[in-house]
């Protein structure tokens, strides 16, 4: 194999992410999920318009919000 | 005249079977957890994918998306673009595209145009700037709908073929640029002479640099048909190649570090080459691929 053949390596997890569902049902308010990303950061503005898209999908009265984990 | 005949009949209520429903989303699920559940999965998958197909592009280090990862993403959530129209124009192209789910529903929209004023362009053959009207379109339109995964997934939604062709240049000109803040080391800035190119590329190895201006030698080659050396070019000419390989460099810098293991493969030189002309994807001169 040529040294410049590509590296086949597995990702690295850089940055993890914390989402939150926010609404109006005591079940399922307050659940968390997590995004486990490759990439270095996702910009604050990117971060709030992923938030303002997903939480449009969601039924009324949900939200989203999505935090980097420190 | 005989008396109309009189039928008795049982009138019964015809019970149809429940017709499924259409997908209410994207996910198709009203249920919020799973709704986030499934975009976040698609996110990871689609990371992985795009990565390991080398469908993104690095530009102004942040990494944007080709037409061909929207598709891919498109097909893993049933959205798909159809062309709706393109069009002639004076100068160049038009296209419309429409983003549209297996049912039909139309979730986004757009048109883009690719015209003869673009230095890119003004000498390419008419179906190449069609085709490309097209690609913006389709990227464009496959954005509205699905950006959100986009940027989940780590990459900005912005599609490549969106992105001004010198946008190495105006990150540091402060033109119009995207305001997106990473943390990471101190961005190289964009080289202003042949030197400089030089340095940047030769500092991983001699097989990165020797592909480099080969890739130079193409670039050339498909910017100015006809030329056989740069010498062939005016100064305006010479200025503008001067650009685009400096942007070249750059990219391939901010996409692949200097003592990084292994050094920049034929692929990685190639599309750091295709940040700065709009996707195009160079070969290498005559024969002159080199194994990858």
């Amino acid at each position: 194999m040529s040294a410049n053949a590509p590296a086949t390596a597995e990702p690295i997890v850089l940055q993890t992410y914390t989402l939150q569902l926010l609404g109006p049902s005591p079940q399922r308010a307050g659940w968390q999920g997590s995004l486990q990303s490759t990439a270095t950061g996702i910009g604050p503005r990117l971060l709030r318009e992923a938030e303002e898209n997903l939480s449009d999908l969601l039924p009324d009265g949900y939200s989203v919000r999505i935090k980097e984990q420190p | 005249m005989s008396e109309p005949e009189t039928i008795e009949a049982e009138v019964a209520e015809i019970m149809l079977p429940a017709v499924q429903a259409a997908p209410v989303n994207l996910f198709r699920t009203e249920e919020p957890v799973e709704i986030i559940r499934r975009a976040t999965e698609t996110a990871t998958a689609l990371a992985t994918v795009l990565r390991a197909q080398n469908l993104t592009v690095k530009i102004q280090n942040r990494e944007h998306v080709r037409v061909e990862g929207w598709t891919l993403l498109g097909s893993m959530l049933g959205v798909f673009p159809v062309c709706e129209w393109t069009r002639k124009l004076e100068d160049g192209w038009e296209a419309r595209v429409e983003a549209r789910t297996l049912a039909g529903a139309v979730v986004g929209a757009a048109e883009a145009e690719c015209l003869r004023t673009e230095n890119t362009w003004k000498s390419r053959d008419d179906y190449a700037l069609r085709s490309m009207a097209q690609t913006r379109a389709t990227s464009k339109a496959l954005r509205q709908p699905l950006g959100f995964v986009v940027s989940l997934a780590g990459f900005d939604p912005t599609p490549a073929e969106e992105m001004p062709r010198d946008s190495g240049a105006s990150s540091l000109a402060g033109s119009g640029a995207p305001e997106v803040r990473i943390e990471g080391p101190i961005p190289l800035p964009l080289p202003r002479n042949w030197p400089t190119i030089t340095k940047y590329v030769s500092e991983y190895d001699e097989f990165t640099h020797d592909t480099f201006f080969k890739f130079a030698v193409s670039a050339r080659r498909l910017l100015y048909p006809g030329s056989v050396d740069t010498k062939d070019l005016s100064k305006a000419e010479k200025a503008e190649l001067l650009k685009v390989a400096a942007g070249a460099a750059l990219a391939l810098r901010n996409a692949h570090r200097v003592n990084d293991f292994p050094p920049p493969t034929v692929v990685e030189i190639r599309a750091a080459w295709a940040s700065v002309l709009e996707g195009q994807e160079l070969a290498l001169p005559e024969s002159e691929e080199a194994p990858e």
